[in-house]
């Protein structure tokens, strides 16, 4: 008898949680377009309006929604221009419905943290020396994301997501090694240099820190998740604690992963895994007053649970399914011009490679001029694609200037703005006094030309002869533009 | 030292050696392209081939670390220690009026959203969110 309730007792705990199901769930949901990781494109439709609870870069071939973070910090860089009041509504709303549960439940982030837990090497144990530590994610949120990103917006107009820019591991793993595994992104190594660098190590560096500490990134590095955590004891959706139960052992402190003092305090993530060591049954997850798990009741009680989470199971899968539908194959809102770009592949002359012709353009300038493609023949052109949201794109742009005033007579240059105006283009020109004409891609055709994508800034250089010698995403130098010229220059003579 | 420890330390060096020699290879390729790209600004810094060599290269301490830790888990090896430490308890105080500043918090909530519709700052949110800005997510 007690062999087969051992065996049994075994059985149930190889079987995944509930709570690493849904966290799987939460990671498909957030990451539902999958045609991006086969054509290496991000999703471009409605649905990046709204952000999504958890950790997940927006620049995720996969994502389908923004990354509250990244949305927060661009949001105060912007705020010279309008405050960012949509960001901290959807983060307030976020806090108070489920807290630190994004965190426990459905954190794509934390569900990879929890995986590298796993791998079974020596553990850094819970300290006073790591409560201390968890107080650093806070100086992270309060200098990457809110001071640097405001000091940048208001000073000098630049938006710089700081923390995205320098740690971010998210932004490295899903956005920077996700595209560059995928050969169609091959020219994105062209881009790579110190940055990239500075931040491989720094991933590495937390995912160690992962492997040997629990939750090494939520707890000591996650602005995010101190955001959540302010919230944490006012939020609907959360561990609680029964207090006529609760003994004060202290059983559910110690089990727990995370730096807590209590269950649902600030370090809590409301994962509920306390509920297994509780012997007094004082602890369940609870939305409002409706118990989600609890401790094990009466038979009946047990039944009706399980009747309601196949049922919400039933319709969390329904949801998947849909999701899955919709941002792969169904949803208008995806614009369709980036790969309008590579349908001239079949023809030899023209198409955007380099040894190809462009197909022509016109464009009406700020200033009135009209450029048109096939009146350039005969001069080197350089061809930029720029926004007022890029932070590279602006800071190279005097370069791209020096070199048009340089070779004034020798140079066609047209620096183009996409369709979509945040702030004017030309309200931000007005006082920089660059020499070359700037336009906006009004009909996409530019775009639709040079193969142009979600990635700023893009530079792409013709020989006198019209034919493509360099076309690549990435920021510019001096050195790069001058040695761009000399090559046009010797690959079609005057 | 009992065996469980040191196949637990064999593991954790393991990740270390991986961990290092990956950061060192990207190092090493960043040196060496910065160096080619001093003499010839149209050099690559990174080039496909390259990173992918660098790779083969990790790839025989990734093999150990790969099997030592699947050894582990199908043997349920772990550092039982974690976790085990003296704690003060302390009770959660329930917040005074909980749902009335969840109500409250709420409806500030969707007064923010609605107000960020109309200034614009959705719109900046969706802007950000379907353009990849290179830098920020560490390609440069």
């Amino acid at each position: 008898m007690d062999k087969k309730h051992a065996n049994k007792s075994s059985r149930r705990i190889h079987r995944p949680a509930t709570r690493r199901l849904v966290q799987l769930y939460a990671a498909l949901l957030h990451n539902a377009y999958l045609r991006g990781f086969l054509s290496g494109e991000i999703y471009q439709g409605n649905a990046k309006y709204a952000c999504v609870p958890g950790f997940n870069c927006y620049s995720c071939p996969g994502a389908v929604g923004a990354c509250p973070l990244g949305a927060l910090q661009n949001a105060l860089a912007a705020t010279g221009h309008r405050a960012g009041w949509y960001v901290l509504g959807i983060l307030m709303l976020f806090g108070v419905t489920l807290g630190r549960t994004v965190c426990g439940w459905l954190c794509p982030l934390g569900l990879i943290q929890e995986g590298l837990h796993k791998i079974p090497t020596l553990k850094i144990k819970k300290s006073r020396f790591t409560r201390a530590l968890s107080w650093l994610k806070y100086a992270f949120l309060a200098v990457f994301a809110v001071a640097v990103p405001l000091w940048y917006g208001l000073k000098y107009d630049l938006p710089l997501p700081a923390f995205c820019k320098y740690i971010c591991p998210a932004g490295t793993f899903e956005g920077a090694v996700g595209h560059l595994a995928n050969p169609a992104n091959a020219s994105m190594f062209s881009m790579l240099g110190l940055l990239f660098t500075r931040k491989w190590v720094i991933l590495l560096i937390i995912v160690l820190a992962c492997v040997f500490c629990y939750r090494g990134f939520c707890r000591f590095v996650c602005p995010l998740g101190a955001i959540y955590g302010l919230f944490n004891r006012f939020c609907l959706v959360g561990v609680s604690v029964d207090a006529g139960r609760c003994n004060g052992c202290g059983a559910c402190v110690r089990h727990c992963g995370m730096d807590v003092r209590r269950v649902g305090d600030r370090e809590c993530i409301q994962c509920g895994d306390c509920m297994a060591v509780c012997a007094q049954g004082a602890i369940s997850v609870k939305a409002g007053k409706i118990v989600l798990k609890g401790p094990e009741g009466r038979p009946e009680a047990r039944t009706r649970e399980k009747r309601r989470g196949r049922a919400l199971w039933g319709i969390a899968l329904a949801v998947l399914c849909f999701a899955l539908l919709w941002f792969n194959f169904l949803d208008p809102s995806i614009p369709r011009s980036s790969q309008a770009g590579h349908s001239w592949e079949s023809t030899a002359a023209v198409g955007n490679r380099v040894g190809e012709q462009l197909p022509d353009f016109t464009l009406t300038c700020y200033d009135g001029s009209v450029f048109r493609l096939a009146e350039t023949r005969g001069k080197i052109t350089f061809i930029n694609l720029w926004s007022t949201w890029c932070t590279p794109c602006k800071k190279e742009l005097p370069y791209f200037s020096d070199l048009y005033l340089a070779h004034p007579d020798d140079i066609a240059m047209v620096i183009v703005h996409p369709s979509m105006v945040l702030d004017s283009p030309e309200d931000y020109l007005s006082d920089k006094g660059y020499a070359m004409p700037f336009a906006t891609d009004t009909e996409d055709a530019v775009w639709s030309a040079v193969g142009g994508s979600a990635t700023l800034p893009q530079t792409v250089v013709l020989n006198r002869n019209g034919e493509v010698v360099y076309n690549a995403v990435g920021s510019v130098t001096p050195e790069l533009l001058a040695a761009l010229y000399a090559e046009a220059d010797g690959s079609a003579p005057k | 030292m009992n065996k469980k420890k040191l196949f637990l330390i064999a593991v954790s060096a393991a990740a270390i050696a991986l961990a290092v020699m990956l950061a060192a290879g990207a190092v090493v390729l960043f040196l060496n392209g910065s160096a080619r790209k001093a003499e010839n600004p149209m050099e690559q810094i990174y080039t496909r081939e390259q990173a992918a060599g660098a790779l083969a290269a990790v790839a025989p301490f990734f093999v150990l670390f790969a099997g030592l830790s699947a050894a582990g888990v199908i043997l349920g090896i772990k550092d039982e220690n974690r976790g085990k430490q003296k704690t003060t308890v302390r009770r959660m105080d329930k917040p005074k009026h909980k749902g009335l500043i969840q109500a409250a918090m709420a409806v500030a909530a969707a007064a923010l959203i609605v107000a960020g519709i109309i200034n614009g700052s959705a719109l900046d949110v969706l802007i950000k969110a379907i353009t990849i800005c290179s830098e920020c997510i560490g390609l440069g």
